[in-house]
């Protein structure tokens, strides 16, 4: 296992990403995924007929009917996709990093470390609002490519992220007064245990989440 | 000295660079109308008129809010802040403090060189890429000015931070003179213009059938004369295409000089249009450099940087540099232990077949059939192409090294050409895996490195190899509690 010999550490004792539990999304996302994708579908029909009046080939029955059928075998298949990339895509946190991973024939994997963590973000999409989930976006200076953005989360935990992540990228350092020790957080880490949510500590979280928003 | 203490407008020369401004502002207003005007159709009647009226008021108008503009605009010294002071109708006030100023650069076009007078642009530290120009200043006026900054700069900085104010420096490390500016434009990649001339070629085989409009008979007298009549259009070709990157070369980096100050490293080059850029040594986040045989022969590198700067990414290319001058580079940002890599790392000699499939078989199945339907058996001549493709990915492979040490990463790739990229794991915003379902099947994946600069990719690890690799930056950047910029 250790292939890099000069670093001044064994590599072996280092908390590894592979052995650290990725959680899945909640399931209400994978209809919320699937409602986005029909809306798009959608627009997408309407494009075509567009088109095919453009070219005035509306009321030819068979390119018509052609042109539906591929529109259904497409809709078919991102469906399946869908489904595909809801079951892979999950997130993970451990003490110092946050990492996400997504795809469906083409896989990737992002990490980022608490420490480059720019910016958090909770938000709503309006489909996501009808199931009650919410979106936690992560920026770092790295541009668009090493954000990560997790959807699929319950707006409350997805708001204890949020806090957590600030609070261990230091971004929140200031505030000293209602701050939770290392310890405190470590235990309450979301990726420890989901019943805090429910407990009266997530409150606190939630004050200082507000203080923060600023 | 003290007159920079009161608010002071521009130079007088300004106006002229404002009224330019807005004159190219109104060429994009006006061109529509202008193309609808000429476009119109029979006499149109009298509402065309009223687009001429249209465009003459939109002029005036224009030609007012320039002059309002250099009328309006004042800038000054305050304290610790440069304070400027603008707008027509509603006067803004900007002030930008100096320990937010992360560098001053100075550009010059034609007229301002002419005038004696150079465009002030300020970098600021915020990471909404807010610019602040100040449109002319005489150039006595600016260098006085950025002086001016620059020192008070390092004043505030040193008194909250009680360091030691270093001595001013600046060392020139390279420069470029016009015969190495020649090389570098003759050893350009010509590849791509190559494609280019194929896919001509191509063209002119059908144009020159259509002209000659031979039968199967005389296709062999044809084919000859195609040839001829190739070669000579290849030598054209060729020929416009150096004399094309010469002139690009020369105009873009002529009289390049690339030097290091204080606080970063600075370099100017231009024809026309003499352009002084600045990256601070905290903001360089990535650096690159590349040669092709060619150039290599000549000792020649190009050498890219990567900085950090006002929430952009920019990626700097620097040609005409020596490698001493790029190990000098390496020195100046990086502590010399930190360069020390000893154990050199392959990619997976997977990549190998994968490339051949890519770039050799997938191009061949398809290519073939294309070239057989116009050339016949010629084409068979095509199946030389898969050795070649063969031999470049085994290359790829071969040549792909990456190195990792305490503090740094660095690579080494390069198929014809090489390119070498340094980083400081600090440096890296994020990791991630990509993996494609080959990779997934033969448990591999790609690393990409992001960094507030740029990205810097090693291809096909094992994951095993990836896993470990990937820990350890994640380890290295938290433990690091150096600022990345």
């Amino acid at each position: 296992m250790k292939t890099f010999q000069n670093i001044p550490i064994d590599i072996t004792d280092l908390p590894q990403v592979g052995e650290m539990e990725y959680k899945k999304l909640h399931p209400n996302y994978f209809q919320v995924s699937i409602i986005s994708r029909l809306i798009q579908y959608v627009f997408f029909l309407g494009a075509i007929i567009t088109g095919l009046s453009f070219a005035g080939y509306l009321f030819d029955l068979q390119i018509f009917l052609g042109a539906l059928g591929a529109w259904a075998f497409l809709l078919t298949l991102s469906l399946s996709l869908t489904w595909i990339g809801f079951r892979f895509k999950a997130y993970a946190l451990r003490e110092k990093d946050v990492h996400y991973r997504r795809g469906v024939l083409w896989r990737s994997e992002t990490s980022i470390p608490f420490h480059r963590v720019q910016h958090v973000e909770v938000s709503e999409g309006f489909v996501e609002r009808m199931f009650k989930l919410a979106s936690l976006r992560v920026f770092t200076a790295g541009g668009e490519s090493s954000d990560l953005s997790i959807p699929g989360l319950e707006p409350d935990h997805a708001k204890n992220l949020k806090a957590y992540i600030l609070k261990k990228s230091e971004l929140v350092k200031e505030e000293g007064d209602d701050e939770l020790s290392d310890e405190e957080v470590r235990m309450e880490s979301p990726f420890i245990s989901e019943e805090i949510q429910e407990t009266s500590t997530s409150k606190e979280l939630d004050k200082e989440e507000g203080n923060t928003d600023e | 000295m003290n007159e920079f203490y009161t608010p002071r407008r521009q130079s007088p020369v300004a106006v002229l660079f404002i009224l330019l401004k807005y004159g190219r502002r109104l060429v994009r207003l006006v061109l529509p109308l202008a193309i609808l005007y000429f476009f119109r159709r029979g006499d149109g009647g009298g509402g065309y008129t009223y687009l001429l009226y249209l465009a003459g008021f939109l002029a005036v108008y224009q030609m007012i809010m320039a002059l309002l503009e250099y009328f309006r605009f004042y800038y000054h010294i305050e304290g610790d802040e440069l304070v400027i002071e603008r707008g027509v109708f509603s006067k803004k006030r900007i002030s930008i403090p100096f320990e937010r100023i992360q560098g001053v650069n100075f550009e010059q076009n034609i007229l301002h060189r002419l005038l004696n007078s150079v465009q002030f642009k300020v970098d600021t530290a915020g990471s909404e890429a807010q610019e602040v120009a100040i449109e002319a200043l005489s150039e006595e006026n600016a260098s006085v000015l950025r002086d001016l900054i620059l020192r008070n700069k390092k004043e505030v900085v040193a008194t909250s931070a009680e360091e030691q104010v270093e001595e001013k420096v600046e060392k020139v490390i390279f420069q470029v003179d016009v015969p190495t500016l020649l090389k570098i434009g003759v050893t350009a990649n010509h590849i791509q213009t190559m494609g280019i001339i194929l896919g001509f070629l191509w063209g002119t085989y059908s144009f020159a059938e259509e002209i000659f409009q031979f039968g199967p008979d005389d296709i062999v007298n044809a084919f000859w004369a195609y040839v001829g009549y190739s070669a000579i259009v290849f030598g054209i070709w060729v020929f416009a295409s150096i004399i094309l990157s010469l002139v690009r070369t020369v105009v873009t980096y002529y009289n390049l000089r690339f030097w290091q100050y204080e606080a970063g490293f600075k370099w100017i080059s231009g024809l026309f249009t003499r352009q002084e850029n600045s990256a601070p040594y905290n903001k360089v986040q990535l650096i690159q450099w590349r040669t092709n045989p060619l150039r290599q022969l000549l000792g020649l590198f190009s050498l890219k940087l990567f900085v950090a700067s006002s929430g952009r990414r920019t990626a700097n290319e620097l040609p005409g540099s020596t490698i001493e001058h790029i190990e000098a580079v390496q020195k100046t940002l990086y502590p010399e232990s930190w360069l020390a890599f000893d154990q050199v790392h392959a990619i997976s000699k997977r990549v190998i077949g994968r490339r051949f499939l890519y770039f050799g078989l997938i191009p061949f199945l398809i290519i073939t059939p294309l070239l057989y339907l116009r050339f016949e058996w010629w084409s068979l001549m095509f199946v030389l192409y898969l050795p070649l493709m063969y031999w470049a990915a085994n290359r790829y492979q071969q040549r792909w090294k990456y190195w990792i040490n305490a503090h740094m990463i660095k690579t080494y790739s390069g198929v014809i050409g090489t390119r070498e990229s340094i980083l400081p794991i600090y440096k890296v915003q994020a990791v991630s895996y990509r993996q494609s379902p080959y990779q997934r099947r033969k448990d591999l994946v790609s690393l990409v490195l992001s960094t507030a600069g740029g990205t810097l990719q090693i291809p096909y690890l094992e994951k095993e190899v990836a896993d470990e690799l990937r820990d350890y930056i994640l380890y290295r950047v938290e433990r690091d509690q150096k600022n990345w910029m």
